[in-house]
């Protein structure tokens, strides 16, 4: 702007006019300052603030280190998994065997003939039937 | 085997009982072997139906007792000569008993098993189609094809004897997205998928997927469901299926085994997204009204897991449709990763093309294997973007001037050439 203003002769009016002009569009020197200012107090803030969060990871990571799974309470969790999956299997198996069972059962009744009007497994009295598997 | 339904408001339990020549090994329709884990299930249907006749009942039954069924099948009712000749000529079963005098559905025969039928008729039938619907893309792209259908939706829960170690599967979270969609939503659930012990908890038959809408055709008056099997499924033996063309797909076609046993009771299956593979049904799923509510993760609650295979599959193919590079965090060396850096064959082959031809950098991801070995390109795997026109044809008449004018628009029909890259799928 002073290069400018060097250059070429221009009537004061209009000088203070463009000057003014641009004052109002531009943000001082004096206000640049303080804008630098409060961005560097919030940078040293800030790193305050990163410096005590890692202090605090170092805290908690050594706080974690020093706890430990108890090895009779994990073993006591692996068991029960192991169980659960393990009576799961089994109970496939006692299902699968029941239906053979009821295959058995209707052959030695002689129900499964094909004869019966209905499938032979609806109720009549004093037979096997549904309550009795449900 | 011996069937005996017995109702208790809307809940249907159903109790099977095995006859000397049946086992607790056996095969699904698709060929995978299945063992049998309990003999009981029930399904819970949103009301107590008016009425439900015995060959839905029937059918309902067939869908998880069929793979351990050797020679006869006996239900609790008498079934409509109909539906017994079905199974019959399916499947080598001989089924009873049959209501020759025409009177099924009127029989004093149903016990305790609720209320009984005033029809007199030999067959039933109805007039609507309801898309049985999962939320994923294809169901959603079917729901986008009949924008005016019901949905039924089959939720997963928990069966009183068998501890439930697949608590990660989220029946719930679909259940509650399918209820957010604001369509006209019948929520059907069921413990009959823990029938099956091995290879685990499942559809025995993939048709048991459609207990509800059997159970609740006479009161929504449905005369056909559609499902979401697309290409694949239907004309390309994917999955665990036998990898080639499979025009008479015992699962699928409507001359197949469980395309006559549905017809049989009145309920057509429809697959309005038979003739499109996976690439169309993401677009058409992505750019639904629906797309808030798609989901075909089965484990993630609020979002997808992106960690399971079918997040991976699904991924590819959506970075397919969009253009853009692979976003997955699954690396090489995951177990689910693990089939894509082996050689083909894969299930589902002809998406892993498409998406390996067309997703950029396809190179640097766990694909890189399978698209070294699959070579496709662009112009091999257009025909995937396109309809397989008999697929149309076979979808019954009522309903097949609907999706035909949407495919008309939508998608486009393939030509001779490409159709023939169906009929020639897994024989080159």
């Amino acid at each position: 702007m002073v290069r400018l203003v060097k250059r070429a002769l221009v009537p004061a009016p209009l000088r203070r006019a463009v000057l003014g002009w641009f004052d109002s569009r531009y943000i001082s020197r004096a206000d640049h300052r303080q804008d630098v200012k409060d961005a560097l107090w919030e940078v040293q803030t800030l790193a305050r603030e990163v410096t005590a969060l890692r202090a605090e990871v170092v805290e908690l990571r050594s706080r974690v280190a020093g706890v430990k799974l108890d090895p009779a309470r994990a073993g006591r969790w692996d068991d029960a998994h192991r169980l659960a999956q393990e009576t799961a299997v089994a109970l496939d198996g006692v299902l699968q065997n029941e239906v053979l069972l009821w295959q058995a059962v209707d052959r030695a009744t002689g129900r499964a003939t094909g004869t019966v009007n209905t499938a032979g497994i609806v109720n009549t009295a004093g037979t096997v039937g549904m309550e009795d598997t449900a | 085997m011996r069937v005996a339904w017995t109702a208790d408001g809307g809940t249907w339990r159903l109790e099977f009982r095995l006859d000397p020549e049946d086992g607790v090994t056996g095969h699904c329709a698709d060929g995978a072997a299945l063992k049998l884990a309990t003999n009981t299930f029930r399904v819970e249907l949103p009301r107590a139906p008016r009425d439900i006749h015995p060959d839905l009942l029937a059918l309902t039954a067939w869908t998880v007792v069929a793979p351990w069924t050797r020679r006869r099948v006996t239900f609790d009712r008498p079934i409509s000569p109909g539906l017994a000749g079905a199974i019959g000529d399916g499947w080598g079963i001989e089924a009873g008993p049959t209501d020759s005098t025409g009177n099924a559905g009127t029989t004093g025969t149903t016990g305790t098993a609720g209320p009984t039928g005033p029809t007199g008729t030999r067959s039933r039938s109805g007039s609507r189609l309801a898309i049985s619907y999962s939320g994923g893309a294809d169901s959603v792209a079917v729901a986008a094809m009949l924008p005016d259908a019901p949905f039924v939706h089959f939720q997963r829960v928990s069966h009183p004897r068998v501890p439930n170690r697949w608590t990660h599967y989220r029946s719930d979270v679909l259940a509650s997205l399918a209820e957010k969609t604001g369509r006209e939503l019948t929520v059907v659930r069921s413990d009959l998928e823990f029938t099956l012990a091995e290879p685990r908890p499942g559809y025995p038959e993939h048709h048991a997927v459609a207990a509800g809408a059997l159970l609740m055709a006479d009161e929504l008056d449905l005369g056909g469901l559609a499902f979401g099997y697309e290409l694949g499924s239907r004309w390309l033996g994917g999955a665990r299926y036998i990898h080639r063309y499979t025009p008479d797909n015992l699962m699928w076609a409507p001359h197949g085994a469980w395309g006559r046993a549905f017809a049989a009771v009145g309920l057509h299956i429809v697959l309005p997204v038979g003739g499109v593979s996976e690439a169309v049904t993401m677009r058409l799923a992505l750019g639904s009204g629906l797309r808030g509510q798609l989901r075909w993760c089965l484990r993630g609650v609020g979002g997808p897991c992106g960690t399971c295979g079918k997040c991976l599959y699904k991924e590819l193919i959506q970075a397919a449709v969009e253009r853009r590079p692979l976003r997955t965090t699954i690396t090489a060396g995951r177990p689910v990763a693990r089939k894509w850096q082996q050689p083909p064959p894969y299930g589902g082959q002809e998406m892993i093309e498409y998406g390996c031809a067309r997703v950029p950098g396809i190179e640097d991801t766990v694909f890189a294997a399978a698209a070294r070995h699959l070579r496709a390109t662009e112009a091999s795997t257009a025909w995937l973007d396109r309809c397989y026109p008999p697929a149309v044809a076979e979808i019954p008449e009522p309903w097949r001037k609907q999706v035909h004018d949407f495919v008309t628009g939508e998608i486009g029909f393939m030509s001779e050439e490409e159709a023939r890259r169906v009929e020639t799928w897994g024989m080159t």
